[in-house]
C-alpha cells in the first residue's frame, strides 16, 4: 500500500500496550546484556510507529483484529503465575516426548519441569534468557535477524515483551536422534494474560535436528499468546520443526516463524491449528543457498466461531531449490478459515521447483473460507504450480464406504479424518504421529451429518 | 477437469528438461534480434481536424461534453454526480503495475471528428477515415459484404459510420453509438446505465462516467438471436486525447448476441490514459459473448510510451440460465489493469472468461476476472495464459466468490504462464472466498517456459524457430483461441506471432 496511512483505529490498545512496556517488559530480563536491551527499545518504537496492522495492509487484510484489541493483554510475569502440579502438566504433554524437554509456564522457563538428555557434544539447549545472560554470541548474531520487528507489529510486540525462550544450537555435524520437545503451557485464572514466547533453532553446517513445539492452556481463560520462532539452517543441514497449537478455546494465539536455508539444506515445517478462538499463524522461509528443501505442511480444524488464518512465504532466492507446501483445512460451524500462500522466485532462482497446495473442506454452510495462493515469478526456467480446492466431501468417497455397510454419518467422520490425517502422517516421530492422530480424533467429530 | 489436467501435464513436461540460456545457435539468435528489433507495424497518425476541449478536467468541461452532445438533463446530472464522487476517490495503487504519475488536468478530454451531416452510405464518410481503416486492413465496405459484419467504427469517441442497421432494426435490434441511443432510447439508457458498474465502483469507472465521450449501445429484444457478430473498432488517434468510452449490453429474456471488440492504435510519443467501462446484462436464458483483441501501442522498445489500459468490464446475468462469456487477447498497451467480471445472480446462470495476455518489452499487464456467485447452481469457468517476454511483467488477478446462497455453485481456473526471456515475470494473485459448504472451487496455476526439446522437435522437422516458437506458443493458448469468433481467432494468431515471435528463451 502506497501512501495510505495505517488504520488508526487500535491507538487505545496501542497506548496501553506501550504502558504495560514501561511498567511491565522493561522489568523482565534484568541483567540481559545492552544489545539485548537495544533490541526491545527498538522493537517497541516500530511498534509504536506503525501500531497494529489493519484492513489496509494487504497481508492483513482477511485478518480481523479487532476481538484481540478489545480487551489488553498484559503480560504475564514472572511470579505471578498460578501453580501448576507437574502432574497436570504431564497430562497435556506428548508423554513419549518427555525424556527431552523445556517447559514453560506462563512464558517463563522452568528449569525444575526440564530435562534434556544428551547436552554437550555440541549440542546447546537451554532457556533464552539464561543463554543471553551467559553472552552467547550466537544470540546476538541471529536474534531478530530473520523475523524483523520493524515488517511485522507483532513480531515487534514479542520482541518487546518477550520474556524467555528456546534457544538451540547444533554444532557442526552434530545430530540429536530424539525430537526436543518443547512444551508452552499457560495457565491463569483471570482472563487478559499474555505470554510472548521467543524461540531461536541455530543449525551449524550438516547439524540435523527435530524441534516440537506444543502450545497448550491449562485453564479457560481468554489469554493471548504471541510467539515468534527463527530457524536458521546452515548448509547442508536437516531441520524438523512441528508447532502444535491446542491451546483452549478462549485464547488467541498468533506466531510468526522464520526460517533461512543455506546450500542444500533441508527443512521441513508441520504448523498444526487444533485449539484458539482467534489464530493467525505465519511462516516465511527464505532459500538462501544452491539446492535448498524446503517443506511446508499445514492442518487448520475450525469449529464453532473459530478464525484460522494461515500465512505462508516461500522466498527462492538462490538456483535450483525445491519447495513443496500442503497445507489442509477442516472448517464447521460458523468457523473462518484464510489461507495465503506466496511463491516468490527471484531472478536468479534459476532451476526453481516449487509446488503448492492448498484443500479445504467445508463441514457447514455457516463456515468461510478465503485461499489465496500466490506466485510471483522472475526466473524463466522454473516449475511453480499452485492449486487450491474448496469444496465438501466428495459425495462418491461417502457412497463408495456407505455400500460397504458403513452409516453414511459415519463414513463422512471417516473421511474427514482421512482429508486431516493425509498430512500428519508425513511427520517423522512415530509417538509425536500418534498422539496427535488421537487428538485429530477428538476435535474432529466422529459423525458428521447430511 | 480432463483437459485442464492435459494441459497441466504438458505444460509441466514443457519445463521438466532444464537447458540453458546460452545453448542456443547463433542463426536463431538474429532471428530473434531482427524480430524483436520489429517497429510497431501499424503506427502513424492520421491528419483529421479534432474538435478539441480546452485541457483539463472541472464540472465546466463535464457540462462543455455534455452539451456539445446535446444530452438530456439527466444525463448531466448523472455525469456531474460521477465527477462530485470522483473527485473524493484516491487513484488505486495495489495493482502490480508501476508507471509516472498521471497528470489528470493535462489532457484533452473530449476530442471529435468534425462533425459532418448524418451519414447513410460509406460514401459520404470522410475518405481520409476510410483509408484509416484499410491501413488496418478493415475495408467497410468489404468486411460488410465478406464477413456480414455491422461495423460500428467509432473513431477518436464519436461514431462516425454505423452499417448494417437498418437488417438490425427489422429484427428490433438496437446497435449504435451511445450517443445515439441517448436521444433515441433514454428509457433504456436510464434503465440500465450504471447499474452493474456504478459510478461510485472504482476511480478509473468514476471518471469514466463523468468524461465519457461515446461508445457503443446494443439491446437486443426477448427471443431475438441476433442474426450476425457484432462489432466495434476503437481507435485513438487525437494526440493527448484520454478516451473514454463506454459500451452498454442488454440481452433481454431469451435473447442472444455475440459482440467484437478490437482495435490497434497510431505511434505516440506520450502515454495516452484509457478507461472504459463495459457493462453486460443478461436477462432470464439471454446470452451475451463478448470477445475482445487488444493491441494498441505498447511502447517501444524502451518503454517509451504506449496507452494506458484501465477498464473496468463487467457482467450481470441477472435472469435465470443467464450466461456471459468474456474472451479476451491482451497484446498490446503498455499498461493493462482490467478484470472483466460476472456477477452470477440468476439460478443455474453461467460465467465464463477466457484470456490470453501477452507482454513483451516494457509491457505490464494486471489483467484477471472476478466471478461472484449469488444464485444456485451458477457455474464459473476461467481459463488464463499468461506469457510475458523481454522485460514485461504479467499478473493474473482473480477472485471468485460464492456468497451464501450459492448453492451447488462450481468453479474451475486453471492460469498458465510462461516465460520467455529471464528479465520477465510472471503472477499469480487468486482470490478464493466460500461462504457455502456446496460450493465448490477448483484452482490451478502453473508457469513453465518453452521446453528446449519442444522447439528441437520442431527444428528436426523442418519448421523454423520463429514458426516453431509461435505454434507452440498457439498451442499453449489454443483454449481460449478456440472461444473466440472465426475471425477474431485468425487476427489473435496474426496478432501473437507479431508480438512475440522471436523472444525465444
Amino acid at each position: 500500500m502506497r501512501d495510505e496511512p495505517r488504520a488508526r483505529n487500535d491507538t487505545d490498545a496501542v497506548a496501553k500496550y506501550l504502558s504495560a512496556f514501561e511498567s511491565v517488559g522493561k522489568g523482565s530480563w534484568q541483567d540481559a546484556p545492552a544489545w539485548l536491551a537495544d533490541l526491545r527499545q527498538n522493537a517497541i518504537r516500530a511498534f509504536a510507529e506503525s501500531g497494529f496492522p489493519g484492513r489496509k495492509d494487504e497481508e492483513w487484510r482477511h485478518t480481523n483484529l479487532t476481538p484481540l484489541l478489545q480487551a489488553p493483554f498484559v503480560p504475564l510475569v514472572n511470579g505471578v503465575t498460578d501453580a501448576v502440579a507437574e502432574s497436570q502438566i504431564e497430562a497435556l504433554a506428548i508423554p513419549e516426548l518427555w525424556k527431552n524437554r523445556l517447559v514453560f509456564v506462563n512464558g517463563s522457563y522452568r528449569p525444575a519441569l526440564s530435562s534434556i538428555a544428551g547436552q554437550g557434544d555440541g549440542i546447546t539447549v537451554g532457556g533464552l534468557a539464561s543463554v543471553a545472560a551467559d553472552g552467547q554470541p550466537l544470540l546476538e548474531q541471529h536474534l531478530a535477524r530473520l523475523a524483523d520487528p520493524g515488517a511485522n507489529p507483532l513480531a515487534a510486540l514479542n520482541t518487546a515483551f518477550a520474556q524467555d525462550g528456546t534457544f538451540v544450537h547444533i554444532a557442526e555435524g552434530a545430530s540429536l536422534e530424539e525430537p526436543i520437545y518443547l512444551l508452552y503451557l499457560t495457565s491463569t485464572l483471570e482472563d487478559g494474560g499474555a505470554t510472548h514466547p521467543r524461540n531461536l533453532v541455530v543449525l551449524s553446517p550438516h547439524a540435523r535436528v527435530s524441534v516440537l513445539e506444543h502450545y497448550v492452556s491449562a485453564c479457560a481463560a481468554a489469554h493471548f499468546t504471541n510467539g515468534v520462532t527463527e530457524l536458521v539452517v546452515a548448509d547442508g543441514a536437516s531441520l524438523e520443526h512441528v508447532r502444535v497449537q491446542d491451546e483452549c478455546l478462549l485464547a488467541f494465539h498468533v506466531s510468526a516463524t522464520h526460517g533461512s536455508l543455506g546450500r542444500t539444506a533441508n527443512l521441513v515445517s508441520y504448523n498444526l491449528s487444533f485449539g484458539a478462538r482467534f489464530a493467525r499463524n505465519d511462516v516465511s522461509v527464505a532459500l538462501t543457498g544452491e539446492n535448498a528443501l524446503c517443506t511446508l505442511n499445514g492442518v487448520y480444524l475450525g469449529t464453532g466461531e473459530r478464525r484460522i488464518d494461515n500465512h505462508t512465504s516461500i522466498d527462492h532466492v538462490e538456483p535450483a531449490c525445491e519447495s513443496h507446501e500442503l497445507y489442509r483445512g477442516i472448517l464447521g460451524g460458523k468457523s473462518r478459515g484464510v489461507f495465503r500462500g506466496r511463491i516468490l522466485v527471484r531472478p536468479n532462482a534459476q532451476k526453481t521447483d516449487a509446488k503448492q497446495t492448498n484443500n479445504c473442506l467445508i463441514l457447514s454452510d455457516e463456515a468461510v473460507i478465503d485461499t489465496m495462493p500466490q506466485l510471483e515469478i522472475f526466473a524463466n526456467d522454473v516449475k511453480c504450480t499452485h492449486g487450491a480446492t474448496v469444496g465438501e466431501l466428495d459425495e462418491e468417497a461417502v457412497f463408495y464406504l456407505q455400500a460397504r455397510g458403513i452409516a453414511r454419518p459415519d463414513a463422512r467422520g471417516m473421511l474427514t479424518h482421512a482429508f486431516a490425517s493425509e498430512v500428519l502422517s508425513r511427520l517423522s516421530n512415530e509417538a509425536a504421529r500418534s498422539f496427535l492422530e488421537t487428538r485429530l480424533k477428538t476435535i474432529l467429530p466422529q459423525k458428521t451429518g447430511v | 477437469m480432463r483437459q485442464g489436467q492435459d494441459a497441466m501435464d504438458d505444460a509441466t513436461n514443457a519445463s521438466s528438461i532444464p537447458v540453458m540460456m546460452d545453448d542456443r545457435d547463433g542463426s536463431s539468435d538474429d532471428v530473434i534480434e531482427d524480430r524483436v528489433q520489429q517497429e510497431y507495424q501499424w503506427g502513424w497518425s492520421t491528419e483529421i481536424e479534432a474538435d478539441l476541449a480546452p485541457k483539463g478536467l472541472n464540472e465546466n468541461i463535464v457540462r462543455f461534453i455534455s452539451e456539445k452532445k446535446g444530452e438530456p438533463e439527466f444525463m448531466l446530472q448523472w455525469r456531474l454526480k460521477a465527477y462530485r464522487h470522483w473527485l473524493t476517490m484516491r487513484e488505486p495503487s495495489w495493482a502490480n503495475v508501476k508507471y509516472p504519475p498521471i497528470d489528470y488536468q493535462d489532457a484533452y478530454y473530449y476530442a471529435a471528428p468534425k462533425k459532418k451531416a448524418e451519414l447513410q452510405s460509406l460514401d459520404e464518410v470522410d475518405p481520409e477515415l476510410i483509408r484509416t481503416f484499410d491501413k488496418l486492413g478493415i475495408p467497410l465496405e468489404e468486411q460488410k459484404v465478406l464477413a456480414g459484419v455491422a461495423v460500428d467504427a467509432v473513431f477518436d469517441s464519436v461514431s462516425v459510420a454505423t452499417t448494417f442497421k437498418s437488417k438490425l432494426a427489422e429484427m428490433g435490434v438496437v446497435f449504435g453509438s451511445f450517443s445515439e441511443a441517448v436521444h433515441n432510447h433514454p428509457d433504456l439508457i436510464r434503465k440500465y446505465l450504471g447499474t452493474v458498474v456504478p459510478y461510485t465502483d472504482n476511480f478509473f469507472a468514476a471518471l469514466n462516467s463523468a468524461v465519457f465521450s461515446d461508445g457503443s449501445f446494443c439491446y437486443v429484444p426477448k427471443g431475438v438471436r441476433c442474426p450476425m457478430e457484432l462489432s466495434t473498432y476503437f481507435r485513438i488517434n487525437a494526440q493527448n486525447t484520454g478516451q473514454f468510452e463506454r459500451t452498454l449490453i442488454v440481452a433481454d429474456e431469451g435473447a442472444y448476441v455475440s459482440y467484437l471488440e478490437g482495435c490497434t492504435a497510431p505511434m505516440r510519443d506520450e502515454n495516452q490514459l484509457h478507461a472504459a467501462v463495459v457493462e453486460l446484462v443478461a436477462m432470464d436464458n439471454a446470452e451475451i459473448k463478448y470477445s475482445t483483441v487488444q493491441n494498441w501501442y505498447p511502447g517501444d522498445k524502451d518503454g517509451k510510451g504506449g496507452i494506458y489500459n484501465f477498464v473496468t468490464k463487467r457482467g450481470a446475468c441477472r435472469g435465470v440460465n443467464s450466461k456471459i462469456s468474456w474472451t479476451q487477447v491482451e497484446t498490446g498497451s503498455a499498461i493493462t489493469w482490467k478484470y472483466p467480471g460476472c456477477i452470477l445472480q440468476g439460478d443455474n446462470s453461467v460465467g465464463e472468461f477466457y484470456s490470453v495476455a501477452l507482454t513483451n518489452n516494457w509491457q505490464q499487464a494486471d489483467t484477471g476476472t472476478k466471478m461472484i456467485h449469488l444464485g444456485k447452481n451458477t457455474r464459473s469457468t476461467i481459463v488464463s495464459k499468461g506469457i510475458s517476454a523481454g522485460q514485461g511483467q504479467n499478473t493474473y488477478r482473480g477472485l471468485v466468490q460464492m456468497m451464501k446462497g450459492a448453492t451447488n455453485a462450481r468453479n474451475f481456473t486453471q492460469c498458465d504462464s510462461m516465460l520467455i526471456g529471464d528479465k520477465c515475470g510472471a503472477h499469480t494473485f487468486p482470490y478464493i472466498e466460500v461462504r457455502n459448504s456446496t460450493a465448490q472451487a477448483e484452482h490451478e496455476a502453473s508457469t513453465s517456459k518453452i521446453g528446449e526439446d519442444q522447439i528441437f522437435y520442431c527444428k528436426q522437422r523442418g519448421i523454423g524457430l520463429e514458426d516453431a516458437v509461435s505454434m507452440i506458443v498457439n498451442g499453449f493458448c489454443k483454449e481460449v483461441f478456440r472461444e473466440l469468433p472465426m475471425e477474431f481467432a485468425v487476427e489473435a494468431q496474426k496478432l501473437l506471432g507479431v508480438s512475440l515471435e522471436g523472444s525465444v528463451g
